[in-house]
């Protein structure tokens, strides 16, 4: 449990350049809540680049350093190691890419990083498109979602990326979304406390690119994870799963049907992702029981 | 910063360096429509005939606080143990809950408080003491719910009651195994205690007539109750063996050697027959059978009490109505029926039974108890000029007011729904109306400041602490105006049974037992607490443009910042944030 102050404290301004009803700004509000003032930030390409500053202004409260778009870990893993060279202890290093980012440019460095477990935590803003530069498809977003460069539906599944993740055998890395804040923010206080790579993939919705109306972006990551399409969980050294969050299992259709990318879905399709989101869940399911 | 031994020297040559805040856009600008708190009338509170300010006490218990709980109880109800234990709990009929798994234990929760919460007496009495003074005529639940309120708003108070004790169908009707005494009496003492006067053995038209009363008193409230039972009006009624059922009742109460061997037939399908067929199982009958001239659905009886009279071996035989009571030597033994089918829907509402001829048949029995409805006895109102209905109530108004200045009356004796909650509400509205009167304020237009939505009832809590009470009570949270996608599915806490039913028949002992204090924890995580809000900091974390701000009572909106997404208020669970300004 957070304290009341730990709660309450601020390391994001108001006044940014985020949409209305932008999940990228709270999600990184949050992460940062917990992470407090001993914190350094990198920052690449991407929403959130644009949201924490707007030179020479600042949004953020800690430090921030912008690198460019493909090297948001090995950033990151520099600035960790300058300061143990250093001598600075208990500095939070945080990297934040998007899901362009992370899916697609910043995969390779990514995983070398983390193949060295350099001490940072990686957090990953996944709004399933290049949104800030106009809703280009990544290979983050849903197989036959609309985006402008996949006007008539994406073809091929998102790419599986907590699979490549568990690869690296990172100490810790879990799921999450600001539509379940508290489970969020108890799972960035326990990646804090652990020592080298962890990484966070936080489901971000994105009222401008989802085509939703933008009170509903909060609701939206509630709907994805009780419906069991986007599970809450945790992975200990990339094989062992916990399921933090016990989903009501409502239809799937409640989650696609108030986002314009999804418009276009017949009802074979969103039968045949209810199928898949059915079989997903039952696979992490049968990879959490064995692991207790 | 200072923790970081980097000068902006260091970095200049390299990059550019933000150090001003983007506090200085006002991104409220983009938009003019920002969130609003306000809280609302849950659902339950407006099915809830005495307007229990349910969601609130939920909430207060929630957060450990189970006095806080019981006094907002307390707030509108002078009987919490009583109506936890007996009431038809109409509440839990429009709970939002019911939608989502099943409804909230809610009669429980207020039994659980009566029985565990404390109370601070000295707290609760009135501040001022008004000189006007006003007698209430009978200390049933309507009589002393007028008390209660009526002292609370600092009026003198005397009850005057014809019994040797105070409570009426309370003390007298409801037998102990539904309702234990000392329960009772504990409520009844508390009342006492803020200030109520009781003179039992007082009955007014014998002991002290009307008039007297309107001379020394500047109001009256009159809630006499219904006790004159009605006869089955069918041939052999005056045979010894048949028995009216609140006398029956009222006897065994007062401990009148009663032994019933045989065979007892019930007349009746309500409260009073199902009460006085468990009693006679009690007093020794071996086969009980109530006969009722509609169907199980139209038994204005509680579904949990009729399955309990089943369980205990009581029949039911339905669709049977008395046709004639047989007697030998002056003495029951036999009841002549006959079957009745439904037809079309009468005055009340209900099918008129129709009796099927040819159909008749004859059931033995060695006594027959009338428990076909009762009538309030008025007599005593004779030369008052109080107008009453052809229906044999006393006339009056929604405000309760009858045809005489400062004469005001409720309960079952003004044709209330005969319900010891709807009692309470009229005895509610009775004090309040009398406050409005003595001080010359308009009735009406007060008491629509305080109604609950467009129920019978009224906010005391609202009257009484208004700095304290601002939930909006003329709006209510429709289900579908919750965030559901915050609670999980969870099982209903049902009260224990205490007393297996073949037990239960061996005496008067309590059946049902008070829930455990871990079922009462499930039960008040379970509830949405509907419009009310828990500060629960979701609106908070989830705002994108750090626009709501937390203070000592809740919380507040930076307008220069608000963006106007309503993410607020989509996503409360509660229903608590509306949206106000225009687009
Ligand atoms: C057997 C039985 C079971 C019931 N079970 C339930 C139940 O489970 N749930 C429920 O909600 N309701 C139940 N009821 C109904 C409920 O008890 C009544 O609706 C309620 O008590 C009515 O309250 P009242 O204050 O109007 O009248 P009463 O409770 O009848 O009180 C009237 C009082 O006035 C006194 N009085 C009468 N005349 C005079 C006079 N001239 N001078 C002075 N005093 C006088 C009487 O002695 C009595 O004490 C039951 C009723 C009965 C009979
Ligand atoms: S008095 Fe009856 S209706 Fe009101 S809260 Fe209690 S049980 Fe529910
Ligand atoms: S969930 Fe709670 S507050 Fe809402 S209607 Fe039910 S009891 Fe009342
Ligand atoms: S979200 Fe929680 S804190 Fe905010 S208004 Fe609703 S109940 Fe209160
Ligand atoms: S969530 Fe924040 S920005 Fe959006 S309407 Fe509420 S207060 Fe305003």
């Amino acid at each position: 449990m957070m304290l009341k102050e730990e709660l309450e404290r601020e390391y994001m301004r108001s006044g940014h350049m985020g949409c209305p009803g932008c999940g990228v700004a709270t999600t990184l509000r949050l992460v940062l809540k917990v992470l407090g003032e001993r914190t350094i930030v990198v920052i690449i390409p991407g929403c959130h680049a644009v949201i924490s500053a707007n030179y020479p202004n600042s949004v953020l409260k800690v430090p921030c350093f912008h690198s460019a778009f493909e090297i948001a870990a090995p950033t990151a893993a520099g600035i960790s190691n300058a300061l143990k060279i250093r001598g600075e202890e208990g500095i939070n290093v945080l990297a934040v890419a998007g899901d362009g980012g992370t899916f697609d440019i910043g995969l390779q460095s990514l995983s070398g990083a983390a193949d060295r477990n350099e001490d940072f935590i990686y957090l990953c803003l996944d709004n399933e498109a290049y949104m800030n530069t106009g809703i280009q498809s990544s290979s983050s977003t849903p197989e036959k979602v609309w985006t402008m460069t996949t006007p008539g539906g994406r073809k091929g599944r998102k790419k599986n990326l907590m699979q490549i993740i568990a690869g690296h055998r990172m100490p810790y890395a879990a799921t999450v979304t600001m539509g379940k804040p508290l489970d969020l923010m108890e799972k960035i206080e326990k990646a804090k406390n652990i020592r080298g790579t962890k990484f966070i993939h936080a489901l971000v919705p994105c009222p401008t690119g989802w085509r939703m109306a933008e009170n509903l972006s909060a609701k939206s990551a509630m709907l994805a994870v009780e419906s069991k399409l986007f599970p809450l969980y945790e992975l200990i050294d990339g094989i062992n799963f916990r399921i933090t969050h016990e989903p009501q299992g409502i239809p799937v259709k409640e989650y696609i049907k108030i986002q314009g990318r999804y418009r276009h879905f017949t009802d074979s399709d969103v039968e045949a992702l209810q199928k898949q989101v059915d079989e997903e869940w039952e696979r992490l399911v049968e990879k959490a029981k064995s692991c207790i | 910063m200072d923790y970081i031994k980097i000068t902006i020297e260091d970095i200049k040559p390299m990059s550019p360096f933000s150090q001003g805040s983007t506090e200085i856009f006002l991104t409220g600008q983009w938009s003019s429509r920002k969130p609003l708190y306000v809280e609302k009338t849950s659902p339950c509170r407006v099915g809830c005939p005495v307007g229990n300010d349910i969601s609130r006490a939920f909430y207060l218990a929630s957060k450990g606080d189970l006095d806080g709980a019981l006094k907002v109880f307390r707030e509108e109800n002078p009987l919490p143990g009583v109506c936890g234990r007996v009431c038809y709990h109409p509440c839990e009929s429009l709970c939002n809950r019911k939608e989502f798994d099943s409804s909230i234990n809610i009669r429980g929760f207020e039994r659980f408080l009566a029985d565990n919460g404390r109370m601070n007496i000295a707290e609760e009495m009135a501040k001022t003491r008004k000189k006007e003074r006003v007698a209430i005529v009978g200390s049933g639940p309507a009589g002393l719910s007028a008390a209660y309120h009526l002292v609370r708003l600092g009026f003198p108070v005397t009850v005057f009651e014809a019994m040797a004790e105070p409570g009426g169908m309370l003390m007298y009707g409801i037998p102990a195994y539904r309702l234990p005494r000392d329960v009772l009496k504990r409520e009844i003492d508390y009342i006492k205690a803020l200030g109520v006067e009781i003179k039992t053995n007082t009955r007014i038209g014998k002991d002290i007539d009307l008039a007297s009363l309107k001379r020394e008193y500047q109001a009256l409230f009159i809630s006499v109750g219904a006790h004159k039972a009605q006869g089955i009006g069918v041939e052999g009624e005056d045979l010894s063996g048949v028995m009216d059922g609140i006398g029956f009742l009222r006897d065994v109460h007062l401990g009148k050697r009663i032994r019933l061997n045989r065979r007892v037939i019930v007349v009746g399908g309500g409260n009073t027959a199902i009460d006085c067929a468990r009693v006679a199982r009690r007093k020794g009958a071996k086969e009980v059978t109530i006969i009722y001239r509609r169907s199980m659905t139209e038994m204005p009886a509680l579904k949990e009490d009729i399955e309990w009279a089943q369980r205990e071996g009581v029949k039911i035989m339905v669709l049977t109505a008395p046709k004639r009571i047989v007697g030998t030597e002056n003495k029951v033994s036999s009841i002549e029926c006959i079957r009745m089918e439904l037809g079309e829907p009468d005055g009340t509402g209900r099918p008129r039974p129709i009796p099927i001829s040819g159909s008749e048949f004859v059931l033995p029995a060695d006594v027959v108890i009338s428990a076909v409805g009762q009538s309030p006895d008025l007599g005593f109102l004779d030369d008052s000029g109080i107008s009453i209905t052809k229906r044999g109530v006393i006339e009056t108004s929604f405000v309760t007011g009858t045809n005489v200045d400062g004469i005001f009356a409720g309960g079952d004796s003004s044709g209330n729904k005969a319900y010891v909650a709807d009692a309470i509400a009229s005895g509610k509205m009775g004090a309040f109306a009398i406050k409005c009167y003595l001080e010359g304020e308009d009735v009406q237009k007060e008491v629509e400041k305080y109604r609950i939505m467009d129920g019978s009832s009224i906010s005391f809590g609202h009257i009484l602490s208004p700095e304290t009470h601002k939930a909006d009570l003329r709006s209510t949270v429709p289900y579908e105006k919750l965030n559901t996608l915050c609670f999980q599915r969870e099982k209903r806490e049902d009260n224990p049974e205490i007393l297996k039913p073949y037990r239960a028949v061996r005496g008067f002992g309590e059946t049902v037992g008070s829930l455990n204090r871990e079922g009462m924890d499930r039960e008040i995580k379970r509830c949405f607490k509907c419009g009310t809000c828990t500060q629960c900091d979701l609106c908070f974390l989830l705002c994108p443009d750090i626009s709501i701000v937390k203070n000592e009572d809740g919380y507040g909106t930076k307008k220069d910042y608000c963006k106007g997404c309503s993410i607020c208020a989509t996503s409360c669970p509660r229903n608590v944030i509306e949206i106000g300004g225009t687009i």
